[in-house]
């Protein structure tokens, strides 16, 4: 993963310039994406659109970056509000998206028998749980830092990375059985 | 069970398959004729509101109908009135 590539975060108060941003933007790409198919439920397509519509609000200035904190978790929190709405506006469709079977284009792409798993037990956890796990574990933050992208308490975050790691563990063991 | 080497594979899978990165050009057109678009909506509506007269203007007919409404009597009025009528006017 390209963190350790990434340019550390400004703590400047003030907002940075457009080519700062787009730097700051493509160092943490791959993350932002990882994130944003974690939040779309691993479709791709509505990642993509979900990750295109935020760079437009960071770059439009829609959506500041004010420097209270890391740039890593300000744009993970975006990417997760503006896939939110994404899902409301989905849910009054009038024909589904799914391709039939209930699995995702991303899950059925993903070869390796442990990854598969993976994403097969992160989708029976609630989606709070799930989130932090994917911080945590996926993008190596830590329980507050993924607390903070997520908008809740770090007492919040604790029980639900807790409660998740429990239950995804429980269901990895049932699946390697 | 170490979930982080779960997670580290899984990553090293969707990673593969990360699309480019490409800066989403700003969105000139939108904002072009948005704002405008905007403006002239409320600059209308402020135009309708204040061009409205803010007094009524009463024609003849009116003000013929409105004496006569003033001037008629009913013909039964005087059953209305009592012993005290007009004492202490």
């Amino acid at each position: 993963m390209s963190y350790e590539r990434a340019p550390r975060a400004t703590n400047a108060s003030d907002t940075m310039e457009r080519a700062e941003l787009e730097q700051q933007l493509q160092a943490f790409h791959a993350a932002s994406f990882a994130w944003a198919l974690a939040c779309c439920d691993r479709d791709r397509s509505d990642a993509e659109d979900v990750l295109q519509t935020v760079y437009v609000k960071v770059l439009d200035g829609k959506a500041r970056y004010a420097g209270r904190a890391a740039f890593r978790t300000w744009l993970f929190a975006v990417i997760r509000k503006t896939a939110a709405t994404q899902r409301r506006f989905q849910r009054l469709r009038f024909w589904p998206r799914s391709n039939g079977n209930g699995a995702s284009v991303e899950e059925e792409l993903i070869h390796g028998e442990r990854a598969a798993a993976l994403l097969r037990g992160l989708k029976r956890l609630a989606r709070r749980q799930r989130e932090v796990l994917e911080l945590v574990f996926y993008h190596d933050m830590t329980i507050e830092q993924a607390g903070e992208t997520l908008g809740i308490s770090l007492g919040s975050a604790r029980v639900h990375y807790e409660r998740g790691k429990k239950r995804l563990s429980m269901l990895l063991a049932e699946e390697t059985r | 069970m170490n979930l982080q080497e779960w997670f580290a594979e899984l990553r090293e899978e969707e990673e593969r398959r990360t699309p480019l990165y490409r800066a989403a050009p700003p969105s000139p057109y939108r904002l072009n004729w948005l704002r405008p678009l905007a403006a002239f909506v409320v600059f209308a509506i402020v135009l309708i509101v204040t061009g409205r007269p803010s007094h009524v203007t009463f024609t003849n007919e009116d003000r013929a109908a409105a004496r006569a409404i003033a001037q008629w009597r009913p013909q039964t009025d005087f059953l209305l009135r009592m012993p005290s009528t007009g004492v202490s006017r």
